[in-house]
């Protein structure tokens, strides 16, 4: 396994082959990372885990998908600990993000809580029926349904852009629960408001979102951005913003559960969890900045990269 | 001050202190004698509970300040709900205040089963 030890030099990371434990949770590196040192490889993880959080607070997925890939293919992290690691790292990501904009109204704290119910209802049952469904045909569900999604998204901005504006039908729910606000984007002085629509299909799908976050131990904010955007007919920002500090209180409690049974390594999680909340400070004053088409864009980007790697998990690849 | 600024105060405080233990531990850890002899993370136990990282922080051990930091950095968007509900609650708006109790109950709840092994 690599080893981390101090030689008569300075402290290097080295491969020892005969003293690999497959059952433990190992910490490797790559082959071209033999010969850093341990500063050397926190500088690394700093690094690389600040563009995660950047991009991920940007488009509201926290960057869990991003930092899995990162430390599993690049660092040879195992699995487990990897997974651990990024749920740590994705609340790091949601909780430097959300200041900025929830001040700037682009994340709601109500229409955050309301959803919260569902995702961590959901979470609660996937994690329960976790051993009832075979995973290739959840991976294949939901690489389809996000494909779907993408589609849907792309579809319904160009009818948007080319129809007549219709007059939001409002829920007595919504109206009850007031899941209403108002933003400002950069450059602007007109305040502008939304309605949350459909409330309770937005509820169902965040449930459906919840339960394949504890089935499968990702965040689904590839899930819950266009549930936002396509059912409950929110403005792309405030899905996403709102996507961001949801994903915070979802993650949470899978986070709490790791670190109490002492399944997060600090010299891994502390690193990446700084890296990751300067990337994602830095994307929540981007947010505010950017043209709502760049963050749409992006996020179809990567929504469409997740998809295939979900397919591709389905088919054993 | 509204319930965005008074959310968005709590996470604020909650990343900034985490920032700050994190970042010293791993200064700690990393120019440490101890740190830099480090040997394999195989088979490493990590604090477990907050018992052993109380433990951990009496002997100043840079491992143990980055786990406390950990434990608060994860702790504080459940702190923000928190914080909502209560102010919900002040307000007199009680449907609000129940979906946030709500959450925190289905969380403690998920964190319990696991955590037992249930």
């Amino acid at each position: 396994m690599w080893r981390y030890f101090a030689g008569p030099g300075e402290a290097k990371v080295t491969w020892d082959p005969e003293r690999v434990d497959p059952s433990c949770p190992v910490v490797r590196t790559t082959a071209n990372l033999a010969f850093v040192t341990p500063l050397e490889l926190t500088g690394l993880l700093l690094v690389l885990a600040a563009g995660a959080g950047l991009i991920g607070s940007l488009i509201g997925l926290g960057g869990g998908v991003l930092l899995v890939p990162i430390l599993t293919l690049g660092f040879h992290v195992d699995i487990r600990l990897a997974i651990a690691t990024s749920i740590v790292a994705v609340v790091a990501s949601s909780v430097a993000a959300a200041p900025r904009t929830l001040r700037t109204g682009f994340s709601s704290v109500r229409l955050g809580v309301f959803l919260a119910a569902a995702t961590t209802l959901g979470g609660l049952t996937g994690a329960l029926v976790s051993g009832l469904i075979d995973p290739r045909a959840l991976y294949a569900l939901f690489g389809t349904v996000l494909l779907m999604s993408g589609a849907q998204m792309v579809l319904q901005r160009r009818a948007r852009s080319r129809g007549p504006a219709t007059e939001p039908k409002v829920s007595a729910l919504s109206i009850s629960l007031e899941l209403r606000g108002s933003y400002h984007e950069q450059g602007s002085d007109e305040a502008r408001g939304y309605v949350v629509q459909r409330p309770v299909l937005g509820l169902s799908l965040m449930y459906v979102a919840g339960a394949v976050s504890g089935f499968l131990g990702i965040g689904a904010g590839v899930l819950k951005v266009p549930a936002m955007d396509v059912a409950m007919r929110l403005p792309f920002k405030v899905s996403a913003a709102t996507s961001n500090f949801l994903i915070g209180v979802t993650a949470s409690a899978g986070a709490i559960v790791y670190l109490a049974k002492g399944g997060v390594d600090p010299y891994l999680a502390g690193p990446v969890a700084i890296g990751m909340l300067a990337g994602a400070w830095l994307g929540g004053h981007l947010f505010t900045k950017l043209a709502p088409s760049i963050i749409r864009w992006t996020f179809l980007a990567v929504l469409g990269v997740v998809a295939t790697q979900m397919l591709a998990k389905a088919l054993g690849a | 001050m509204t319930l965005s600024h008074l959310v968005a105060r709590v996470l604020r405080i909650g990343l900034v202190v985490s920032l700050v233990l994190i970042g010293t531990g791993v200064v700690i850890e990393e120019t440490s004698s101890a740190g830099r002899a480090r040997k394999t993370l195989a088979g490493a136990t990590f604090p477990h509970g907050l018992t052993a990282v109380f433990h951990g922080l009496a002997q100043g051990s840079g491992r143990a300040i980055v786990d406390a930091g950990l434990v608060l950095l994860v702790c504080t968007p459940v702190m923000a709900v928190a914080a909502a509900a209560i102010a919900w609650r002040r307000q007199g708006d009680w449907k609000m205040a129940g979906v946030g109790a709500a959450v925190i109950a289905v969380l403690g709840l998920s964190c319990a089963l696991a955590v037992f092994g249930v």
